[in-house]
């Protein structure tokens, strides 16, 4: 096959004949002013019509629609009220994640810092928004709630290097909303 | 041939040897029991009842796999609902305390309580009141941390302890469910050997202080190669994050050489590898310091002046030192380079005694040579002798040799040594030297000992026992030595000795003497972890009487008479190691000083060009340890920057010269190095293989 159009020898596809493919004109119909300024005025009533019901365009970006709680766009790491991080650098996130887009690395809590309650903390967080696919499995992995997937999609750059959130983007506030509505759902002990 | 016994096993047949350990069996045979205490190296303590079976005919119930030697006509059954039942109960138990940590539990991923939980264990536990708790971690010393809630009490670094290392310091306090592991009266746990302990925890109990929380196990893969801190190059695997940054070392069993254990020096020293300061790319030495510059730009102005000195000078004025941390590729293309590029055969090793050796101090060496023999050998040793070294301060991992040689083995220690020395306890006799009197007190060993045993060329009317020390070796002779063959570990670095010629001749004769009454076999304590490549190759200086070991080059930096212009340093830190100011000047006053280096060192700073070179780690070759294994490392990373192996860069700087190297992979090295070395004639690169290979492995023989 590939030989033959690399060799010429191939036909090509004929074009269509003239005619081809258009309807026939209704039989014994004849053309006349008044059918066609009926049908003007059936395809306006369809307009007006339209014209009067309520408007459902919404004006983005100035208003937004509103996303279902399920809705996956960007992440945060979560804190305690006691402002520790709940992210223990367990790495589970990293693992679960299909494209390999998070990197964490751990590190020991000490006395004199402290991050986290408990001994590990995550040193260095890291997720590549390019390649993520916002699957939700590193939410779904994580055993603390510490990594979870907010309600924003708007994530637009100027550069790649902007799109690897470092913990100090990831640990901005969640919408108080969204917090208050993960608080609700699973009453967690307080470290 | 072994008494071979047939056993069934789950309706399969097998034979093996008799006293075979049940489990054994079956591993061998690919059937899988759970085990917690039970462990190759260390043996059965039958603590943990993980490996319950169940045995036809036995009514009292399932026996523990890992304690039980097979008999004849045994039959088993490892999955019958007995077995299953006794296996989820004790692994309900395991789990009664356990606090499922796993999210933080550097074992969490290659951890066996996971493992055999999931595959042998039920899914749930009946237990639902709180779990114990404990503070955590608890620090167990310097290297060790302990976190009390996740032992399973099997006993294993208990047992490592006083069993193999001998420290006895890892106890388990209390009894019943009380029982936790802990330290003699809370001393801190000091060891050289810490980091075995973390590696036989089944569980997370037991990490690294150093270590805590790098890494998780699934991120890492290992790769094989061989531990560059000192000759007995303990075999491991080297953990590798990301295809680009070196986590940890650990063990990979080659029984004949490290038995699976590591020393903590070698263990957790790897930090060199990812150093920030590694170089990255040629330095050329400009007015204003070192500038980068590109490959062709260093070896084409090193070229250039070597080329230079050459038009009014001998090719001697240029000379070469060479590390024997360097593989033996390296070693070799160095060599070639100089003798056959340059045309100067002044090429040689440093670190390495300090001293020319004489005609007959060079015979003597060969002689101990010729007796040398595979660490293995020494548990076939009635007796071990230390003549001067101390293992535990230079080889530790030789020290665990002679524990198990004396321990298991029934092995007689003898030690000679100017100071204690660690083994001194363990040693069934002792004798103390001054330290200028090395060589007289071994020759007064000598011939006490020809003397008691009657044999040889008696010296003994030379008035030992006129000699200040002359009861006192007596008494060692007679103590010193069973009935049996003999193993001989002296310290070739001759490091506090002045006349390194004189010491190896009465180590020589010593040996003749033992030989007479049966077998002996030598053990030499070298410098580096291919000390014995760099000799092997002839990394050393001929003099004009035919003599291998000349007088070291570095003595020729900064002799007002020095007719010396140019050297090739390679990974030798002259400038630190000998702190001689006068070979620093000389250093400084060179022509042309080229060096290869990781960081850099005090002697790279006196270069006028540096050259960045790749750590072990990321090359592929060989090092020939103390008992002249050769064995392979691999390039488990990639080398920072444009760093290259050196070897690879002296062939790219010979291409500049009349007589260019041709070598494309360090197979091709070695197999020049093959064709030109008889002793390595015989080894392919392939036979070198995972477990390494002594060429005509000589043995403990009657000489
Ligand atoms: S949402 Fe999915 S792709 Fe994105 S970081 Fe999480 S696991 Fe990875
Ligand atoms: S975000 Fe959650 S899963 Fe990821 S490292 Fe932190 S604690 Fe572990
Ligand atoms: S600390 Fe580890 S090795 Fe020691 S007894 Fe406990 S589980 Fe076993
Ligand atoms: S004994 Fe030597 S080769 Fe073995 S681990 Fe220690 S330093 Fe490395
Ligand atoms: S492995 Fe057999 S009792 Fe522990």
């Amino acid at each position: 096959m590939t030989d033959e159009i690399e060799n010429g020898e191939h036909d090509p596809t004929p074009l269509r004949q003239p005619g081809e493919g258009v309807p026939p004109k209704p039989e014994g119909e004849k053309p006349s002013v008044a059918g066609d300024v009926a049908a003007l005025a059936g395809g306006l009533k369809t307009t007006l019509s339209e014209f009067f019901k309520p408007v459902v365009t919404t004006m983005y970006p100035e208003e937004k629609t509103p996303r279902s709680e399920r809705y996956r766009g960007r992440h945060y790491l979560r804190r305690y009220d006691n402002g520790l991080e709940r992210c223990i650098g367990c790495e589970l996130c990293a693992a679960a994640c299909p494209v390999g887009c998070i990197l964490v690395i751990a590190a020991e809590n000490t006395d004199e810092k402290r991050v986290s309650p408990g001994e590990r903390y995550a040193k260095t967080y890291e997720i590549n928004m390019l390649r993520c696919i916002f699957c939700g499995y590193c939410e779904e992995a994580c055993p603390v709630q510490a990594i979870v997937l907010g309600p924003e999609y708007e994530l637009s750059d100027t550069s790649r290097e902007k799109f690897i959130y470092t913990k100090e983007k990831l640990l901005e506030p969640l919408p108080p909303d969204v917090e208050a509505r993960l608080n609700a759902k699973k009453k967690e002990e307080a470290p | 041939m072994e008494d071979l016994v047939t056993i069934t096993v789950d309706s399969q047949e097998m034979q093996v040897p008799k006293g075979t350990l049940l489990w054994e069996a079956c591993k061998s045979h690919g059937i899988d029991i759970p085990i917690f205490c039970y462990h190759t190296k260390l043996g059965p303590v039958g603590a943990c009842r993980t490996c319950l079976v169940e045995q036809e005919g036995i009514a009292k119930g399932p026996i523990t796999a890992c304690s039980t030697p097979v008999s004849d006509g045994m039959k088993i059954r490892t999955r019958s609902p007995v077995v299953q039942k006794a296996q989820k109960g004790i692994f309900e138990f395991l789990l009664l305390n356990h606090p499922l940590d796993c999210p933080i539990c550097d074992r969490g991923g290659e951890c066996p309580l996971q493992d055999q939980t999931f595959a042998y264990g039920p899914g749930s536990s009946r237990y639902v009141e709180p779990k114990r708790h404990h503070v955590k971690p608890i620090p167990l010393g310097p290297t060790i941390a302990l976190d009390r809630e996740r032992c399973v009490l099997c006993w294993r670094c208990v047992r490592f302890t006083s069993e193999i290392a001998e420290d006895k310091s890892i106890v388990l306090l209390d009894r019943g469910d009380h029982s936790s592991v802990g330290t003699f009266q809370d001393e801190p746990y000091i060891s050289n050997f810490s980091g075995n302990v973390v590696e036989l925890c089944p569980v997370g109990a037991l990490t690294s202080r150093k270590q805590r929380f790098h890494f998780r196990p699934w991120e890492l893969q290992n790769r094989p190669s061989i531990c560059p801190h000192c000759p007995m190059g303990c075999n491991i695997n080297v953990s590798v994050r990301k295809n680009d940054e070196v986590i940890r070392f650990l063990s990979r069993d080659n029984p004949d050489v490290d038995n699976s254990w590591l020393c903590d020096r070698g263990r957790y020293n790897f930090e060199f590898i990812n150093s920030p300061e590694r170089l990255k790319a040629p330095l050329l030495r400009r007015d204003e310091g070192f500038v980068e510059v590109s490959w062709d730009r260093a070896l084409g102005f090193i070229a250039a002046r070597v080329k230079q000195i050459l038009v009014d000078s001998e090719p001697e004025a240029i000379i070469g030192i060479a590390s024997p941390r360097l593989s033996n590729e390296d070693l070799w293309v160095f060599k070639r380079f100089m003798n056959d590029v340059i045309g100067s055969d002044a090429v040689d090793h440093f670190p390495r005694p300090s001293q020319a050796l004489t005609g007959s101090g060079e015979r003597a060496m060969n002689r101990l040579d010729e007796a040398l023999m595979p660490i293995s050998d020494l548990r076939k040793a009635k007796t071990i002798l230390l003549l001067g070294a101390d293992p535990s301060a230079r080889e530790p991992v030789l020290e665990l040799h002679i524990r198990d040689a004396v321990n298991k083995h029934g092995g007689r220690l003898a030690v000679m040594a100017h100071d204690e020395i660690t083994l001194s306890s363990k040693a069934h006799a002792t004798l103390s030297y001054p330290n200028e009197q090395f060589e007289q007190y071994v020759r007064a060993l000598a011939s006490g000992l020809a003397d008691a045993r009657a044999v040889g060329p008696s010296q003994t009317d030379t008035g030992l026992d006129a000699w200040a020390g002359g009861s006192e070796i007596r008494d060692f002779v007679g103590k010193a030595f069973a009935e049996g063959p003999v193993a001989v570990i002296y310290d070739d670095t001759f490091k506090d000795i002045r006349d390194p010629s004189g010491a190896l001749e009465a180590i020589a004769q010593l040996i003749e003497v033992l030989a007479q009454i049966g077998p002996v076999g030598v053990l030499p304590m070298l410098d580096d972890c291919n000390s014995m490549g760099a000799r092997d190759l002839g990394l050393l200086p001929p003099m004009s009487n035919g003599g291998k070991w000349g007088p070291p080059l570095t003595s020729q930096f900064g002799g007002a008479t020095s007719r010396l212009r140019g050297a090739f340093v390679l990974g030798s830190n002259l400038a630190e190691d000998l702190h001689d100011t006068n070979l620093i000047a000389g250093l400084r006053d060179l022509e042309l000083l080229v060096v290869s280096e990781l960081i850099l060192t005090d002697t790279a700073k006196h270069a006028d060009v540096i050259l960045p070179a790749a750590s072990f780690a990321e090359k592929a070759g060989t090092f020939t340890n103390t008992e002249r294994r050769i064995q392979r490392i691999s390039e488990t990373v990639p080398s920072p920057g444009i760093a290259r192996s050196d070897w690879e860069m002296l062939v790219d700087l010979s291409q500049y010269f009349d007589r260019p190297l041709e070598f494309a992979a360090a197979e091709e090295v070695w197999d020049d190095i093959r064709r030109a070395v008889t002793a390595y004639s015989d080894i392919s690169y392939e036979d070198v293989g995972l477990a390494g290979v002594r060429p005509n492995a000589g043995s403990l023989q009657p000489a």
